[in-house]
């Protein structure tokens, strides 16, 4: 039987399924901050400088059964690592995805410099120069949107479109 | 339901390949070749197992079965239990089947 069947049998066992994911969590913080540490080349104790804890600290925040952190401690390592944490809640199908998906290059994230979604959009961030008008602006934000996320533009973006306002690259909201 | 905090951790452990990153989840022992899995819990699961005993870079072996109070394994000899048995498997690689978890 492969992990996904049997996970989705036991997982009907709201026990099970609790504390698998709860394990889960736990594992998935810890190797993370590991993984996360190691790829910026620091040690423990660079790390807990950036943080403003010991050691002792980051090495228990590494370890796999430690379920105490918070997430102001969270928010600190994502200072330190330059990325963004996510918090939110998910159904069990949700989370299982996200189980079966582990692997150890999934952890390593890259830093705001490195991240693709950024460089990429860099040429046409830079192309929009303050004082643009709104319609000019909308429609290199609209261009940046759909190579970053394919999405549609927010609602509120054609609604300020259609008042004429004017936007300066200081009230960009991607920058 | 320790069970269920054991199947993830197998589970982890056979997806990353590498217990390194999966940070104090292996720990050294009394016995070179035999570690304890640490699974958190009220009750401190701490089953003995080696890398191998075929490829130690894919595969893992549950060796005995043990827990862990007060800093204190029970049984307390459960490392030496492990690696003999550890022995009698190099012996015989037939004695070692694949694990399933029961449903």
């Amino acid at each position: 039987m492969n992990r996904r069947t049997r996970l989705l049998r036991q997982f009907r066992q709201k026990e099970y399924r609790e504390v698998y994911v709860d394990a889960f969590l736990n594992s998935y913080i810890a190797a993370q901050i590991r993984a996360l540490r190691e790829a910026r080349g620091l040690s423990q104790s660079g790390l807990a400088k950036l943080i403003g804890t010991k050691q002792s600290g980051v090495s228990k925040l590494e370890d796999v059964n430690y379920s105490s952190w918070s997430i102001r401690t969270l928010k600190k390592l994502a200072r330190a690592f330059e990325i963004a944490l996510v918090v939110r809640f998910v159904s069990f199908g949700e989370a299982l995805a996200d189980i079966e998906d582990f692997n150890a290059k999934a952890l390593v994230k890259p830093k705001f410099a490195e991240d693709q979604v950024f460089r990429s959009a860099e040429p046409l961030l830079t192309s929009v120069s303050p004082g643009t008008t709104a319609q000019a602006q909308y429609t290199s934000l609209h261009h940046v949107r759909s190579i970053t996320s394919r999405a549609e533009p927010p609602k509120h973006y054609e609604h300020e479109t259609s008042l004429g306002a004017t936007y300066s690259a200081a009230a960009n909201p991607l920058a | 339901m320790q069970q269920a905090q054991l199947d993830q951790k197998l589970d982890q452990l056979e997806q990353v390949n590498d217990p390194a990153l999966l940070p104090a989840l292996l720990v050294g022992t009394s016995q070179i070749h035999v570690y304890k899995l640490r699974i958190g819990g009220k009750i401190r699961l701490r089953p003995m197992v080696c890398r191998g005993t075929g490829d130690p870079k894919l595969e893992i072996t549950l060796l005995h079965p043990a827990y862990e109070r007060d800093g204190r394994l029970d049984p307390q000899d459960a490392p030496e239990r492990a690696e003999q048995r550890r022995q009698e498997i190099l012996a015989d690689p037939s004695r070692r089947k694949r694990y399933e978890p029961p449903d």
